[in-house]
């Protein structure tokens, strides 16, 4: 799922990313399309193919997140959904006659887009990433980095990591779950220098040196999406897509779907909990979660 | 007086002329002397590119010690007014500058109460003006009125927030607001009109009073008249500030390096940083009537009617609290009188008994 204030390019984005125009742009809002009063969950899944993969991608939006004059607790909303989804898989898998193959709709990965303003963090971002560091991986990205120089965005990107070590929140990936030397070794580069990505995204063509490439074009220059010298949209892919993608899934329900399953246990007396009972926490029981709708 | 050629009435020896035409020339001087004097209040989320638009425009440094918060101590802070001044010259004419600038403002995660510093200010250079104005000595009346507000609008959004759009309401009626997009190299030409558009038709939804730039006069040469039309045309103003020289086509300009090329800063073409320094300058003038005449006004008015009321409601008062206190008293001497009578009875019924009499608490 994406989250970030409307406008930063999460939907054009998601599209660069999967290379298919699996987000719907709100195309500059219409007069009827207004900023949402309150944050809502709007889930649209897809089924994308790839020399001969196929994967079930779903893209959660959040539109209306820190959008409002008042911001308080934006995050909640998003919280629950995500232990939503959790509480699902648990109550399917202490079934009596379980499925074989569960279905899976716990969210796998979280970007989260930070303004690109040059300073720092905003105390919405601080809040948020730390509510759900503990549920969810939370990958940050710097949006619209085409106006951030080389200087300044070595600079934001040192202040925003120094930040989130000072306010103690764990990226994706986080440090403690490296499984052996090779892991810690590659994700300390990505940790230390690579991430917060800062890119750009754009579902349009432009002509560059005879050859077709993904681009936004300006009175001063094309700046190319996929050129690493212009922005890290390429690192973000390899990251999320060719490399990380198994592992993502697996650190989601390895440690944060295991974290989410112990506490209600323990609510529990120990026992799994049944349909009837509710999430003592979050007062969830399963009635009202809606599956996300299929295209 | 019938109006004929200026010509004939410059030359002394010409019968007829008397010589006010030189009044303009004579204000010319005075005010030359005198110093112009300009409020400009910023107001606009942080990182928006505020300061550095400020810096280039007035080609100045005007935050040299400035030290960006990090988030965590942006959670705990409000609104804070921070006014600096700076006397610019040029050609001879001073300008002594004022640029209040509003840190804080829409960085909190609940920024119900973001504005009331910032209106409490306006009201408050307007209650000054007022006070001296009516005052004894007036010579030197300093007038600190905000003459002006540049109102930053995110360019990464999709039109006006709700925040933007509160705020403008509380102020449209006190203060001329010039929407601004800074950092406006992240758009592309065909996104700024689509932005553009989007916010002036949000504005007109909302019925924001923004400053209107007053038309050319008729007889204004016709490249003014076109320039002001060109002004009016590209509101809000799109714009790129930096105070750095980089070279570009052999030149050095003010702009932005960047991998993908150069923005320049004062390249009609790449964005409307000339029109907005334009803009500013040939209407200098007219911002300051316009809060004189209008907004100021607009204030003395209310607060002159205000005070008024507030006397007659307190006289209003006293007469109900009189006729009160009268009622209470009343009561008061009816309960005593009560009680007395009471203890006559006592005393007449319990005559051969003295006990009684002692053993009654009144």
């Amino acid at each position: 799922p994406k989250k970030g204030q409307s406008g930063l390019g999460k939907s054009t984005l998601v599209n660069t990313l999967f290379k298919s125009q699996v987000s719907r742009k709100s195309s500059g809002w219409n007069r009827e399309e207004k900023i949402p009063k309150t944050v809502e969950i709007k889930a649209i899944g897809h089924v994308i193919e790839e020399g001969g993969v196929k994967m079930k991608l779903t893209v959660i939006d959040t539109p209306g997140f820190g959008d409002q004059i008042n911001n308080e607790n934006c995050w909640e909303p998003i919280e629950k959904y995500i232990n939503e989804q959790y509480e699902k898989f648990l109550k399917e898998e202490v079934n009596i006659a379980r499925k074989k193959r569960i279905p899976d709709t716990r969210v796998h990965c979280c970007l989260y887009f930070i303004s690109p303003t040059g300073h720092s963090l905003r105390p919405l971002d601080l809040e948020f990433m730390k509510h759900l560091s503990k549920v969810v991986n939370i990958i940050p990205v710097i949006a619209k980095a085409d106006t951030m120089t080389l200087e300044e965005k070595t600079e934001f990107k040192q202040r925003v990591r120094k930040e989130l070590e000072v306010n103690g929140i764990e990226f994706y990936p986080q440090k403690e779950f490296d499984e052996d030397l090779e892991d810690k070794t590659e994700n300390d580069k990505i940790r230390q220098e690579s991430m917060p990505f800062a890119v750009v995204g754009s579902d349009k063509e432009y002509q560059v040196n005879g050859k077709r490439v993904l681009g936004r074009k300006t009175p001063w220059g094309i700046i190319e999406v996929e050129n690493l010298n212009h922005c890290e949209f390429a690192l973000l892919r390899d990251f999320v897509i060719r490399t990380h993608l198994q592992d993502l899934k697996e650190v989601t329900h390895n440690i944060h779907y295991e974290t989410y399953r112990a506490k209600r246990l323990n609510d529990n007396g120990g026992l799994p909990p049944t349909p009837a009972t509710p999430d003592s926490a979050t007062g969830l029981s399963l009635q009202h979660v809606a599956p996300p709708r299929w295209e | 007086m019938s109006k004929q050629q200026p010509a004939q009435f410059t030359n002394p020896e010409t019968p007829g002329y008397v010589g006010f035409a030189n009044l303009p020339n004579q204000v010319h001087r005075k005010s030359v002397k005198k110093g112009f004097e300009f409020t400009l209040m910023v107001v606009g989320e942080s990182g928006l590119g505020k300061s550095t638009l400020i810096n280039s425009l007035f080609l100045t440094d005007l935050y040299p010690e400035r030290i960006i918060p990090g988030a965590a101590d942006k959670i705990e802070r409000t609104v804070q007014i921070e006014a600096s001044t700076v006397e610019i010259e040029e050609r001879g004419v001073k300008l002594r500058l004022t640029v209040v600038d509003t840190p804080g403002y829409g960085d909190a995660i609940n920024c119900r109460d973001c504005f009331k510093t910032i209106i409490s200010y306006i009201d408050e250079q307007f209650e000054r003006y007022l006070h001296d104005e009516s005052g004894l000595n007036r010579r030197h009346i300093i007038d600190n009125r905000v003459h002006c507000c540049f109102y930053f609008i995110s360019p990464f959004g999709h039109g006006l927030k709700p925040l933007d759009v509160e705020f403008m309401k509380a102020i449209h009626n006190k203060v001329n607001i010039v929407p601004v997009i800074a950092k406006a190299d992240t758009l592309s030409l065909k996104e700024r009109e689509r932005l553009k558009k989007r916010i002036l038709d949000e504005i007109e939804e909302h019925g924001i009073k923004i400053y209107h730039l007053p038309d050319a006069e008729s007889d204004e040469d016709e490249d003014f008249k076109e320039q002001t039309r060109l002004l009016k045309a590209s509101i809000p103003f799109c714009v790129v500030g930096s105070n750095q020289l980089i070279e570009a086509k052999g030149k050095k300009v003010r702009g932005r390096l960047y991998p993908w090329g150069v923005v320049e800063v004062e390249n009609p073409e790449h964005n409307d940083f000339l029109k907005l320094r334009t803009m500013l300058i040939t209407h200098m003038q007219d911002l300051q009537e316009v809060t004189q005449d209008l907004h100021y006004e607009n204030f003395r008015s209310e607060r002159l009617k205000r005070g008024t009321r507030k006397i007659e409601d307190e006289e209003v008062n006293k007469d109900q609290i009189l006729l009160e206190k009268e009622a209470e008293l009343r009561r008061m001497q009816e309960m005593i009188a009560r009680m007395q009578a009471q203890m006559q009875m006592q005393m007449q019924s319990g005559e051969g008994d003295s006990s009684a009499v002692h053993g009654h608490h009144v």
